[in-house]
């Protein structure tokens, strides 16, 4: 890169981003070189579960939905892609096919990385790549901390004998989600066991009041 | 524990004899004894370990008591989720029987990310690659939960005195939706 090259689309963006810590500035401009700047509005489906891996997305802005579509009577919502968040990268680093439909939800800003860039940098001995690799493991490492929170959530939902409407899994996986990543809680602080004394037939006992202040640590 | 072992376990198959030993350094040697804890839910998580002999409990307390997760076999890996999102414990971990376990300290392996040794970039992506079954697995249990809630759910709530039933019912299928 020459001293006077401009930076690439959404440089400043990523910089700010904790999961890429590791990278130089020129590390950083050289991936942004290499992946595409994408923009859909909401609807817009981005990865549609069973097809091929082809690519991964970092989203810069907007918001993801994550449903299930395969093997479901429905539709089953998952969970939400933030801003800042990688998705995508199952089936890139398995080979199966994708695990999950991806749908824009609010008018979204992504940067995607094709598949042979991505293979590249994963199975890459340069530090480059060992940074890269270092990301997805800790991108990973999060996305199934979320689902084991979201599957604690509903399974203790079900278990009161609520109904459980996609609206409100779809509230309690927010909830869940929003509480992990506001307040670097861990599942168990967000599920908290339900007391004995409050088991009262037919009382909602297992909302999350993302009202009340965080835990102290 | 020799290499030989290590390098049969998924998260060191792809390591060469030179890098599994590079491994097998850092790693302490510790007995424990039935019924002795290992991790403890909420504790601050700062080794994995790898489990050569014995069986090892994974339990959680719920309101019906202890509920046993799941039980680990020689080869077994614990606690390597912390490494990458340096979140506490999830869960508890106890000695089912007389175990033999080798502790992988955080910080060892720290400096061979820091030093750029292929050993921990490998065990970095087959850790990915086993954080992709686990994703798929979890999402796909979420997805079947959100589909019958009965799964969970006990089969009869109508009567204090089916409860335990009920509540036996259900500890099964908290233990199938979440051990697997």
């Amino acid at each position: 890169m020459s001293a006077s090259a401009a930076p690439p689309p959404h440089f400043k963006y990523v910089r700010g981003l904790d999961s890429f810590r590791n990278f130089s500035d020129g590390e950083l401009t050289a991936l942004l070189n290499v992946m595409k700047a994408v923009t859909a509005p909401p609807g817009t489906t981005l990865i549609r579960e069973g097809d091929a891996g082809t690519s991964c997305f970092l989203l810069v802005k907007g918001k993801v939905a994550l449903y299930k579509e395969q093997d479901v009577k429905e539709r089953r919502f998952l969970a939400h892609v933030q801003q800042g968040g990688l998705f995508g990268l199952v089936a890139l680093i398995d080979g199966m096919s994708r695990s999950a439909t991806a749908v824009a939800v609010e008018p979204c800003e992504m940067l995607e990385l094709p598949k042979q860039v991505f293979d590249k940098l994963f199975f890459s001995g340069h530090p480059v790549g060992y940074r890269f690799q270092l990301l997805v493991a800790e991108a990973l490492a999060k996305q199934l901390r979320h689902a084991s929170v979201a599957l604690k959530v509903i399974a203790q939902s079900a278990e009161a004998g609520e109904d459980l409407s996609l609206f409100e899994a779809t509230r309690s996986l927010d909830a869940a989600q929003a509480a992990l990543e506001e307040y670097n809680m861990t599942a168990e602080e967000v599920v908290q066991p339900v007391p004995a004394a409050t088991d009262e037939r037919g009382k909602k006992r297992n909302e999350i009041d993302l009202s009340a202040p965080p835990p102290k640590r | 524990m020799n290499v030989d072992f290590l390098q049969q376990i998924p998260l060191f198959i792809t390591h060469t004899k030179e890098e599994a030993n590079r491994i097998l350094l850092l790693c302490r040697q510790r007995t424990l004894r039935k019924g002795e804890s290992l991790v403890k839910r909420g504790q601050r998580a700062s080794s994995l370990f790898i489990l050569e002999a014995g069986t090892l409990a994974v339990f959680d307390t719920l309101r019906e008591g202890e509920v046993t997760l799941a039980e680990l076999n020689a080869g077994a890996v614990v606690g390597e989720l912390g490494l990458l999102d340096g979140a506490p414990r999830s869960a508890n971990v106890r000695a089912a029987t007389n175990c033999v376990v080798h502790e992988l300290p955080y910080d060892a392996l720290g400096h061979l990310f820091v030093s750029l040794d292929a050993a921990a970039y490998k065990l970095v992506r087959q850790m990915s690659l086993a954080l992709c079954e686990r994703i798929r697995e979890t999402n796909g249990r979420i997805a079947q939960v959100a589909e019958d809630p009965t799964i969970v759910k006990p089969k009869s709530a109508s009567a204090d005195a089916a409860a335990p039933k009920a509540a036996g019912d259900w500890l099964a299928g908290i233990k199938r939706l979440i051990a697997g």
